[in-house]
């Protein structure tokens, strides 16, 4: 069922970019939260059936779409199939989106659904046999931004983090995907919670376990 | 983040795991990944489009059968009652009510042509003829009127029966047996 009537009104158009939540014509429009102006009116746009609107959207969220993918599988080759799958899936539902959250969440709810249905199937799991992981390969020397950037120290630094990246992998599904998606950066908290379906507070007892647990490892 | 409670190598760790975690998350994606997308949704459209061309073509052509049918079933294909000859007769052709509409003055409305009636019921010459030879209606039949039957009282005359004399039996002088 779709609430939204779009037309190619400048008026409009202009109108949604100020943040309005109804047509002049009193039509409501899916208020997407915490979305940006352009953001809000790509999609109203691209639920009517703009093709190029949704191809706008893809070009902002691809990055954080991948990432989100990339934290549940841990390969590129898997992250970027559920990426795709997650966009399509999108395309074909937004008529369903009813803005109760924001665009972003909605598409990284779908996104982190398809990954852990990928994670699941057994199809990944002989993949993974002969698909190079991410996580597998060495941390490169200037990811690591400590005070002190001598190179005795920074290779020091990477070798705990190379130590650090074979303990997370083998952390619980349940606290490696929490520590990911929030060490990633892209995330907030209360995002995190949306995309596992659990209470924020778990998140980050979660995070908390997770990094309790990698000290007493790597203290070792 | 700040870490001013902790030890300098639990900095280090903590600053290690972070590494190591954004690490894990940071691989850059494929440039192709929007054209992907959108070759996948074209790919996808026409499908969809000629599922819905299909619909359409199966629901137009089940209306129209549908219609045939109806149309069919409504002609009519039994002969008339014999006894309603005449009065279907009268009523061969059905008259068309003209609707009346109250006009206020100065106001011009414009009524459609009355279509007619879809069965008028022509009766042809054949069919009049065919209705000349049916076979009126057979009369009553007479009630049988049944004599009832009258019993009469048997008289039977006594049988006289002449008693039955049977003369002795004479004893036998030869034969087997019998003495020299």
């Amino acid at each position: 069922m779709s609430t939204v009537t779009v037309t190619n009104d400048l008026s409009q158009v202009f109108s949604l970019f100020m943040g309005a939540t109804e047509l002049p014509d009193g039509v409501p429009v899916a208020p997407t939260v915490g979305d940006s102006p352009e953001v809000r009116a790509l999609v109203v746009a691209a639920r009517e059936g703009d093709r190029e609107a949704f191809g706008a959207l893809v070009a902002i969220h691809e990055r954080i779409v991948f990432r989100t993918a990339l934290a549940a599988l841990g390969s590129k080759e898997d992250a970027e199939d559920a990426a795709q799958d997650a966009f399509v899936m999108a395309w074909r539902k937004l008529g369903g989106f009813r803005g109760d959250s924001s665009f972003k969440t909605w598409l990284l709810t779908i996104t982190w659904r398809k990954a852990l249905d990928r994670r699941r199937s057994r199809r990944l799991w002989w993949s993974r046999q002969s698909q190079p992981s991410v996580w597998e390969e060495p941390t490169p020397l200037d990811s690591y931004a400590g005070d002190d950037p001598s190179p005795e120290h920074l290779t020091m630094a990477n070798d705990l983090a190379d130590r650090a990246r074979a303990e997370i992998s083998r952390l619980t599904p349940k606290l490696r995907d929490a520590l990911l998606l929030a060490a990633s950066g892209e995330h907030k908290y209360e995002e995190i919670a949306s995309l596992l379906s659990i209470p924020t507070g778990t998140v980050k007892w979660r995070v908390a376990e997770a990094r309790k647990q990698l000290n007493t490892r790597l203290a070792r | 983040m700040t870490f001013s409670t902790q030890s300098p190598d639990e900095v280090d760790v903590n600053l290690a795991i972070n590494t190591a975690a954004r690490h894990m998350t940071s691989a850059p994606h494929s440039p192709e990944l929007r054209a992907r997308v959108m070759s996948r949704i074209d790919a996808a459209q026409p499908r969809w489009h000629w599922g819905w061309r299909l619909a359409m073509a199966g629901g137009a052509i089940g209306a129209v059968a549908l219609t045939t049918a109806v149309m069919w079933h409504e002609q009519p294909t039994s002969a008339p009652s014999v006894l309603d000859v005449a009065s279907s007769a009268a009523a061969a052709v059905i008259p068309v009510a003209t609707p009346e509409v109250l006009t206020a003055p100065g106001v011009t409305i414009i009524v459609p042509m009355p279509q007619p009636a879809r069965q008028t019921f022509a009766v042809s010459a054949a069919e009049l003829e065919w209705r000349a030879r049916a076979v009126p209606a057979l009369a009553e039949p007479n009630a049988l009127h049944v004599a009832p039957l009258e019993h009469t009282e048997l008289m039977v005359t006594p049988i006289d029966i002449a008693p039955l004399t049977v003369p002795p039996l004479v004893a036998m002088t030869t034969g087997a047996g019998g003495s020299k």
